[in-house]
């Protein structure tokens, strides 16, 4: 075994850490589901998932992990459970062909995020009030744009969601100052050119 | 398969051949149209199984991948080099919880992959058991480690397993910084001072054999992998990956005037293909079952991490929260 090269571990004896088998049950968080609106203009769509203890700690960890390198407009946060999944249909076939369609709305709020295509990400497609999950869903399909094949919906309570605020978005405002994180930062070329000109000069 | 991971052991499942033959046939033919996989969608299990060992192994690379070079961070040359590799590293831990998100969906939650990996039951990638020893190391791995892990991605990127393809189409994205970086830092010492050239060139000659071992054994030693490529779980084979690699690469190494530790190494213009010496699989399969320079360490630094954290996720832990699997 080679010498710890990590500086920090000269401070630490690593090798006293005893962790054998299992972490306890309890490290277990649960998830939520991020939703990530990308520029003003632009529509909410789903990123991923974090794990935390809560919906506002969810925020935290989502805007590291989401809006860390592209621009970010809006976070949404939920926990997973809270969201209701249609079953899932085939190409060409929309969920909506089996939904009832119906314009009695109700009290409660929900959001609509529609998939379109297998392999892409689900999309906000708007909100209904309505007094179930399924009523929403009947709802959504008498009020929302269900013109293309919808494959899978999710459905969600609005007062569920953890949503960024207007004054929140100032946190997002030093992005574009971070060029460090940039491919187009990184321009090497000419210093090769240089090189090579500088060797074929003197062999 | 993200380094060539622990293909060597059979992995448990059901024989496909115990399937339900419709129920087969109807998930081959929507691979074969193109379609992507969704999590709630029947999957034979062999296929779940294949598709948790590789992006968990995928995820623990990212993570373990993060310790060589996060240990350069503080003594990298200059603030905005410091600034850049921590904003990599950072990325490099992002990446991995994208992908234990995107192995969660199978089913296995994200606590029991990281027990395995510090029970050393489930391996990563067999490249970061190898000690970054100067800033040249570091420049290496941000440039050619990353590259190798690019061609990787790209290729899996096109899998047919949703939630794995979207995750790594958000990772493509990100690491096309740090490949301009990590050539940025190379090209800097290989134009440099004599010292800067001798210091990349010694770089070089260590991680080669290491980076050879990293696309995996040849295709004429993996068994099982008609399948996998059916089911567009692999999409190209590691001796493709590496000919992607060296292909992109080492013209590039060349231009600066460093040379590779291999004699046999060109391409050879009639077939298209590169020659290279064979490096020693043993080797391989010995550092990946434990005995490699920095194994113990790699591990004992998760270790710690898991060990010292405890206290926060005791403190932020909500009482009656429960775990499900994530939608997507
Ligand atoms: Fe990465
Ligand atoms: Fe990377």
């Amino acid at each position: 075994m080679e010498k710890v090269l990590d500086p920090r571990f000269q401070r630490l004896d690593i090798f006293k850490a005893q962790i054998n088998g299992p972490t306890e049950k309890l490290d277990q968080l649960p998830t939520f589901e991020v939703f990530v609106l990308l520029r003003e203009a632009g529509i909410y769509q789903h990123e991923g998932i974090v794990h935390a203890p809560d919906r506002e700690m969810a925020f935290l960890f989502a805007k590291e992990q989401f809006s860390r390198r592209q621009t970010c407009a809006g976070i949404w946060t939920i926990e997973t459970p809270n969201i209701f999944v249609s079953p899932y249909s085939e190409n060409k076939v929309s969920i909506y062909d089996a939904v009832q369609a119906s314009a009695e709305t109700g009290n409660e709020p929900y959001k609509i995020f529609h998939m379109l295509k297998r392999g892409k990400q689900h999309k906000y497609a708007g909100k209904v009030h309505a007094n179930s999950p399924e009523h929403a869903l009947q709802v959504a399909k008498a009020a929302l744009d269900v013109s293309k094949p919808v494959l899978n919906a999710w459905v969600a309570r609005e007062s569920d969601f953890f949503e960024t605020s207007e004054e929140d978005k100032e946190i997002w405002n030093t992005l574009p100052e971070k060029t460090f994180r940039e491919a187009i930062d990184y321009k090497g070329q000419a210093k090769i050119d240089a090189f090579l000109a500088e060797n074929n000069k003197t062999s | 398969m993200y380094g060539g991971g622990n293909t060597f052991e059979k992995i448990k499942a059901k024989d496909p051949n115990e399937e339900d033959p419709i129920l087969l046939a109807e998930f081959e033919a929507r691979i074969e149209r193109g379609e992507k996989i969704e999590p709630t969608d029947w999957m034979p299990d062999l296929y779940r199984a294949q598709l948790i060992r590789m992006i968990e192994q995928h995820a623990h690379s990212e993570i373990i991948g993060a310790l060589p070079e996060g240990t350069w961070i503080t003594r990298a040359p200059g603030f905005k080099r410091k600034l850049a590799l921590m904003a990599k590293v950072q990325d490099e831990v992002g990446h991995a919880q994208l992908l234990y998100s995107a192995a969660e969906t199978l089913g296995k939650p994200r606590e029991a992959m990281i027990d395995d990996l510090i029970s050393g039951k489930s391996k990563y990638s067999n490249i970061f058991n190898y000690p970054a020893f100067t800033w040249a190391d570091s420049a290496f791995i941000s440039w050619l480690v990353d590259a190798g892990a690019i061609v990787n991605q790209v290729a899996n990127s096109r899998g047919s397993y949703g939630p794995y393809s979207r995750a790594l189409e958000r990772i493509c994205i990100e690491e096309s910084f740090h490949l301009k970086f990590g050539h940025h830092c190379v090209i800097h010492l290989a134009t440099g001072t004599p010292a800067q050239r001798k210091m990349m060139q010694e770089a070089i000659n260590r991680w080669w054999h290491p980076m050879m071992h990293f696309f995996g054994p040849p295709d004429k030693m993996s068994v099982h992998t008609d399948t996998l490529m059916k089911w567009k779980v692999k999409i190209l084979t590691n001796d493709e990956t590496r000919q992607q690699w060296l292909d992109m690469y080492v013209p590039k190494v060349w231009e600066l005037g460093l040379t590779i530790p291999d004699n046999k190494l060109r391409k050879n213009e009639e077939t298209g293909k590169w020659e290279y010496t064979e490096p020693d699989w043993e080797e391989f399969k010995r550092v990946i079952n434990g005995d490699g320079p920095c194994n113990k360490e790699r591990l004992a630094v998760r270790k710690t991490a898991e060990e010292r954290g405890r206290w926060v996720r005791k403190a932020i832990l909500a009482k009656d929260a429960h775990y499900v699997t994530p939608l997507a």
